[in-house]
């Protein structure tokens, strides 16, 4: 364990002064007309992300409403394939867990929700584990920063990335400690994506045997400027599933017939949405659910706690349950009617 | 558990409650001696309803207006007037004494009147104390959707590993 926390510790200093310099000592901000040469920089670090392989020990810093948490992780990423993704340190049964990540066929309209939401700039030259770096700002209309991309020189890998929320605080941090990118390309493993989904489509089928839901049209925008992402169709089963994002973050909106439980949800606290009442699980990424319309909805989200509260108030909830001693006896009685009416 | 069934309690004699939520609520009525004694009385009370009602119509809504009138009585439950007394049913005995055994007799019956209003009212009201869940219940808080989510954030071109979840799983 010793040696995992020394490395834990020196990986954090090396985020605040070591081979990955802060951007504030790159060189100043280039011009808005460069924001061309940025979006090409982007779309050439997306192209390189595809068609090469590369492995290096990552690490990761998330803020959020519980906390912080910070991880070291091996990576490891097949040209056109998956990427490995694996914690350190190792359980205490010895295992190393990890998760495959599916790193989809390059979709250049997805690239063009960065300049859709952020003003683009390249801000300078750094350094990140011992290579030489591009900077590339996404800035919010206020002018606050929303992201950095730090876009490796001779290969356009990013090596290091930070999210930042419309408050201006940070959201999450990673940065290659070091990177290999000489691992020789090998053929594509197969992804992950659809038997993952199929497994999302099992889970709830075997517990409801409902129906999925009738598609409808989902709102293509969710408040901060979330875009819906236009993903491929689910296999069959009752839960319906969207995607928001803006470039930098991603809201997913799952849907199951149903109504939420009484039962106590562990490590959820309620919490204001609007006007409506939710239940939160705080991290990164946050987990909030709540019961609306004949479905139950699960927000899953990186996208920071107010942002995801505003996106989770525009969608659609139960009305708050009637106070006071009218409602109450006008459901009690209800209940009763039921009781008596056989086609209740 | 801790403590009773309290809500639950209704949603179970009406058959309401999913498979987990079910289970665990018939555990607790093993050992739990309260919980049993109202959830019978409960199964009773609603099939004593079935037998008077048959086909019978929904309460009315006069109903709920009469029982919200009690509700908001601050004072004790009001003693409904006396009925009129059939002169048949009257002995002598009632005439020359008026505060004699035939008043002692009407007095429990407004007593047991009341209560009994009481108890419905009180019935009444716990059995509307939380809304009726219109579905089957679902529990939306599997992993699996954090594992979606990973997906769906990895279709960004330059998406971040920092959204895995910490607690990497498989």
């Amino acid at each position: 364990m010793r040696p995992v926390l020394l490395l834990l510790g020196s990986a954090g200093a090396v985020l605040l002064s070591g081979p990955c310099a802060a951007a504030a000592d790159a060189a100043p901000p280039s011009p808005r007309g460069q924001e061309g040469e940025a979006l090409a920089l982007l779309a050439t670090a997306a192209q390189a992300v595809q068609e090469r392989s590369w492995s290096g020990t990552e690490y990761v810093t998330r803020w959020h409403a519980g906390g912080v948490s910070s991880q070291v992780l091996d990576v490891q990423h097949h040209a056109g394939g998956t990427t490995t993704v694996r914690a350190s340190p190792t359980t205490a049964d010895g295992a190393e867990p990890a998760v495959d990540l599916p790193r989809a066929p390059s979709d250049g309209r997805l690239l063009t929700l960065l300049p859709g939401h952020f003003a683009l700039a390249v801000a300078g030259r750094s350094r990140c584990a011992g290579r030489t770096t591009a900077v590339v700002e996404a800035r919010r209309t206020d002018g606050q920063v929303a992201g950095r991309f730090w876009l490796d020189r001779d290969t356009a890998l990013p090596l290091r990335r930070e999210v930042y929320d419309a408050g201006g605080r940070l959201l999450r941090s990673s940065a290659y400690v070091d990177v290999d990118v000489s691992v020789p390309a090998t053929a594509a493993r197969s992804a992950t994506a659809p038997a993952a989904r199929l497994a999302l489509a099992d889970h709830v089928a075997l517990r409801t045997g409902s129906p999925a839901p009738q598609p409808d049209p989902a709102a293509p925008e969710l408040p901060g400027g979330f875009t819906r992402l236009d993903l491929p169709p689910q296999a069959g089963g009752p839960v319906s599933s969207e995607a928001y994002s803006d470039g930098l973050s991603t809201v997913s909106v799952f849907r199951q017939p149903g109504s939420l439980g009484a039962q106590q949800r562990e490590g959820y606290l309620p919490q204001q949405a609007g006007d409506a009442t939710v239940w939160v699980r705080a991290g990164t990424p946050e987990q909030v659910v709540w019961s609306g319309a004949g479905e139950v909805y699960t927000v899953v989200s990186d996208a920071g706690p107010e942002a995801t509260l505003l996106a989770v108030a525009a969608l659609p909830h139960d009305p708050a349950p009637e106070a006071g001693l009218r409602a109450r006896l006008g459901r009690g009685l209800a209940r009763i009617g039921s009781w008596v009416n056989p086609f209740g | 558990m801790s403590g009773h069934l309290g809500g639950e309690l209704a949603a179970l004699v009406d058959g309401e409650l999913g498979h987990a939520d079910r289970e665990r609520a018939l555990r607790h009525l093993a050992h739990c001696e309260t919980c049993r004694a109202e959830v019978d009385a409960a199964r009773r009370f609603k099939a004593r309803l079935r037998e008077l009602a048959g086909n019978g119509p929904a309460p009315q809504p006069e109903l709920a207006d009469r029982l919200l009138a009690l509700g908001r009585a601050a004072g004790p439950i009001p003693v409904p007037p006396p009925l009129p007394v059939p002169r048949a049913a009257s002995g002598p005995r009632s005439r020359t004494d008026p505060g004699g055994p035939g008043r002692r007799r009407r007095l429990p019956r407004t007593a047991v009147g009341g209560a009994v209003l009481a108890l419905g009212l009180g019935a009444v009201l716990a059995l509307g104390g939380s809304p009726r869940p219109s579905r089957t219940p679902v529990d939306p808080t599997s992993d699996v959707f954090l594992d979606e989510h990973a997906l769906h954030a990895a279709e960004l071109p330059l998406s971040d590993p920092a959204v895995v979840p910490a607690d990497l799983r498989r």
